[in-house]
């Protein structure tokens, strides 16, 4: 991650800046949505909380190391939105987002925990019929870093 | 907190490029990456015809890019839940 960082220092310009979007270091929330009110809410599990730590700290990295300078960064609210609980977990699977790989071939217990909250949300939603959304709730960090002067590769 | 006018983005991991087409139109001109082979095609194939020709999109992942490409191309670079 830290090369990564250093490349794209590269191909920026001198006043150049990188934006950085990332979730915080946390499990997110899977809730349940029904006419605009939360009706069920629980952190994720198996989430791979390990990846977002190892990214902040490749660029806290490139940051003491004179790659870039911080200049702004502010917390927001994300939200993804799905029909169903399935859809949301392919999404999550593609994104990486399970720690020990997308649930069916991660048999450790935490994935076994998210199958079973998946299938409880999933009875939720099927007993409160139409108009019900499953969420991804996650909070975000936008960061802007600006390049500083080149350092010798 | 951006401001893209006139600005030549490197937008990395892509993806579908649902986040490229929110910011483009102000761009002065958008290359936009991602290591997957299914999201390229269909982000090529969703790109808005006003966008033809400021976006390209390419299949690689950064590593390559940066070897293949020469240094300060870009003003602003974007990682968005990719790093």
């Amino acid at each position: 991650m830290v090369h990564a960082l250093e490349s794209i220092h590269h191909l920026l310009t001198p006043a150049g800046r990188l934006i950085d979007i990332h979730p915080f270091a946390e499990a997110p929330m899977i809730e349940v949505h029904q006419g605009g009110r939360r009706t069920f809410s629980e952190p994720v599990p198996a989430y791979a909380v390990e990846d977002i730590q190892h990214a902040e700290q490749a660029l806290a990295h490139t940051v003491e190391n004179g790659f870039f300078a911080v200049e702004r960064a502010r917390a927001f609210q994300f939200r993804t939105y799905a029909f169903s609980v399935a859809e949301l977990t392919g999404f999550l699977a593609e994104q990486g987002s399970f720690a020990g790989g997308p649930p069916g071939e991660d048999v450790s217990a935490q994935a076994a925990q998210y199958e079973e909250m998946a299938a409880h949300v999933e009875q939720l939603m099927q007993a409160a019929g139409e108009g019900t959304e499953v969420v991804l709730h996650e909070r975000a960090h936008i960061i802007m870093l600006a390049a500083l002067a080149r350092v010798p590769r | 907190m951006v401001d893209f006018r006139g600005r030549r983005v490197l937008e990395i991991g892509c993806g579908d490029g649902r986040l490229t087409w929110r910011y483009a139109e102000r761009a002065a001109q958008v290359t936009a990456i991602d290591p997957s082979a299914d999201a390229i095609p269909a982000a090529k194939e969703n790109l808005p015809e006003n966008l033809r020709g400021r976006v390209e999109f390419h299949n690689v992942a950064l590593d390559d890019f940066a070897t293949a490409s020469g240094p300060s191309l870009f003003d602003l670079a974007i990682l968005s839940w990719s790093l």
